[in-house]
């Protein structure tokens, strides 16, 4: 198959795998299994076959280690959440991030911290030359 | 002209092909011989349309079956009696339907255009979605030459062939289910196995032809169900899946299908079924017994092919041109100069709408003046060393369509262009013994017919007379003659001496056509 377009998201699933290896930062099939919460039940196979095809979409490297292999994210979480908002502004926002912006103070509830850290961080934006 | 009889067989027999696939499922037959019956029934429709166009049957001008041609001088005093029934073998042409298709031929090549435009279009759009679909799929596993993907933007799973490759492909999301993956890709390879794959291309060029045709729609439901009902009962049959499992998959597929992907073209899919007719019908199917089907599925095919092939040809050329009214023919007649005495009566009427009315009429015409041509330098110099009329050149068309046929294994029956049978050539100095026929020597039979005819003419004084003679013999004109006291060879007809019926009415018909060629445009 073609190479994977960096734009793409991943699956629902693929995104739950990865957010068990962003925070043990890596592991094998059996540790991703460990990880999972109780009651989500998915196969050794299952967890086997995505993890390979997240190595395809070359957002997880692998490491041999004795009879099988670990997988280390390529990408970090913020990195990932940079591309999915990128990905939300350009498909959904028509490329306008203002737009984005405005969704999300119009339907979130940002707390008084919340609120004076947006403050904080668009004032270091406009010292920036 | 050929291609709106095409259209139109080919539209009917797509509706007989619906309608009998119909019936078929009704039937208590196994999955596999009804899914093959179905395919038979694809390919008839499909095939004999274009197998009946490039090879017309002979109709108007096949050889007639004759007891006797062409009395001999020797037997005048013998009493009458008939050697044989005189019975007429004609096939093919049906009586001229009088439809005017001037407009109709407009409208079937622009249906056809629409057809042709549509199907491509769909294919082309179906080529690019699965271009797209395979450029961000993950291969899962090759197996020799199929190859098992899995994607993130298909919600049902589907399998299509190329040239060079079987591919599966299965949605991403199935992964967390390993279950419904196992059986998806089953069912998919299975879809291969059978060459249902395969059989979508013959579905597809079908429906190229005759896309506008609501029926095909339907048609193309009922092979699907079949191949999808083939591909459960093997897999269950097999113990390679639980029936149980497979239904449930099957309803959680068919969730994912509703609001998920339009089934493709090319493709078969595990779910592209997703009506409630079709899905209940699919999960009874599998609960139930093997079925080893109660009907015989050779003879039932026999059946199909048999009833197909005597529509398609039946429809192949029932479409044919406006023939000409009483009037016409009669400007047509008084406008043909000729030396042999014709008249235009209802019979020469009919026998010239039957050759100008039906495609296989015109076309054995044509191809029997194209014949003529060959032979015409001899015939005619037979006919000036004669002094016969020069419009019997025209008999050889009526007897044999200017084939130089050879004796048929009735020996009552003619041979040559001229069609003696093998006392009259005797009687008129061709060798007919020892392996030799000279009647298939054209410069000798023709000679001999010359002969013939100048030697009735001499007897009964009217070349109508003569040609009547020649054929039916001159003991039934001499006792025509009697009985009616008519020297008027149409008047002896009328009162049924003659021999091959409208024999006269035929080569009359042939002169005419023969010297207005422009009818058969």
């Amino acid at each position: 198959m073609k190479k994977q377009k960096e734009e793409r998201l991943l699956t629902e699933t693929e995104l739950e795998l990865m957010t068990l290896l962003w925070k043990r930062g890596e592991g094998s099939v059996a540790d991703v299994i460990a990880d999972l919460p109780a009651g989500r039940e998915l196969a050794y196979t299952s967890v086997s076959t995505i993890l390979r095809i997240l190595e395809q979409k070359e957002v997880l490297t692998t490491r041999k280690e004795g009879r099988g292999h670990v997988y280390i994210p390529a990408i970090t979480k913020d990195e990932y959440e940079s591309r999915t908002v990128h990905h939300m502004v350009e498909r959904v926002f028509d490329g306008t991030p203002m737009a984005l912006a405005r969704q999300l103070l119009q339907t979130t509830h940002l707390s008084k911290d919340e609120l004076t850290e947006l403050k904080k961080m668009i004032a270091q934006l406009e010292k920036r030359p | 002209m050929s291609m709106t009889n095409l259209f139109f067989s080919l539209h009917l027999l797509v509706v007989v092909a619906t309608l009998c696939s119909f019936v078929l499922r009704r039937l208590s037959l196994s999955s596999a011989g009804e899914l093959k019956l179905h395919y038979l029934i694809l390919v008839l429709a499909l095939v004999l349309p274009f197998v009946l166009l490039m090879n017309p049957l002979d109709s108007s001008f096949a050889p007639l079956t004759k007891s006797f041609t062409a009395q001999t001088l020797r037997e005048y005093d013998q009493p009458f009696v008939l050697q044989a029934p005189v019975e007429k073998i004609a096939i093919g042409s049906l009586a001229p339907t009088g439809l005017d298709v001037t407009w109709l031929q407009t409208l079937v090549v622009g249906f056809m255009l629409l057809s042709l435009l549509i199907s491509l279009w769909a294919v082309i759009k179906e080529v690019r979605s699965i271009r797209h679909i395979l450029r961000d799929a993950h291969v899962l596993r090759r197996i020799r030459k199929a190859t098992i993907v899995c994607s993130d933007t298909v919600s049902v799973p589907f399998s299509f062939l190329t040239p060079w490759h079987a591919w599966v492909v299965i949605p991403t999301s199935f992964l967390t289910d390993s279950s419904l993956t196992l059986i998806s890709i089953y069912h998919e390879l299975q879809h291969h196995r059978q060459r249902d794959t395969a059989w979508q291309y013959v579905v597809l060029t079908l429906r190229a032809l005759v896309g506008v045709n609501p029926f095909m729609s339907l048609f193309d439901k009922i092979i699907s169900e079949a191949q999808e009902l083939k591909v459960d009962s093997t897999l269950v049959d097999e113990g390679k899946v639980r029936a149980s499992d497979y239904a449930q998959c099957l309803l959680d597929v068919a969730t994912n299908a509703c609001v998920g992907q339009k089934p493709l073209v090319c493709a078969t899919g595990l779910a592209f079924l997703t009506d409630r007719q079709s899905l209940t019908r699919r999960i009874e199917n599998m609960f139930q017994l093997k079925k080893n089907g109660s009907w015989n599925v050779g003879a039932l095919a026999i059946a199909l092919t048999l009833f197909m092939s005597a529509l398609a040809f039946k429809t192949g050329q029932a479409i044919g041109s406006p023939g000409l009214t009483m009037e016409e023919a009669q400007a047509l007649l008084t406008n043909t100069p000729t030396t042999f005495p014709l008249e235009m009566n209802g019979d020469v009427l009919h026998q010239l709408n039957r050759t100008l009315q039906t495609v296989q009429g015109r076309q054995e015409m044509r191809q029997a003046l194209k014949r003529l041509e060959r032979h015409r330098a001899l015939v005619e110099s037979k006919i000036q060393e004669y002094g016969v009329p020069q419009e019997l050149i025209a008999v050889p068309i009526v007897e044999s369509g200017y084939r130089n046929l050879a004796q048929h294994e009735n020996p009552s029956h003619g041979a040559g262009l001229w069609m003696f049978i093998q006392s009259t050539a005797r009687a008129y100095g061709l060798r007919v013994w020892d392996g030799v026929d000279e009647r298939l020597d054209e410069a000798k039979e023709t000679d001999a017919a010359m002969r013939l005819l100048k030697a009735e003419k001499i007897r009964f004084g009217k070349w109508p007379l003569s040609v009547l003679a020649y054929n039916a013999g001159d003991r039934v004109v001499t006792k025509g003659i009697f009985k009616t006291g008519s020297r008027n060879a149409w008047v002896l007809i009328r009162h049924g001496y003659q021999g091959d019926k409208h024999y006269l009415a035929k080569l009359t018909a042939a002169i005419l056509i023969m010297k207005n060629p422009s009818l058969l445009e």
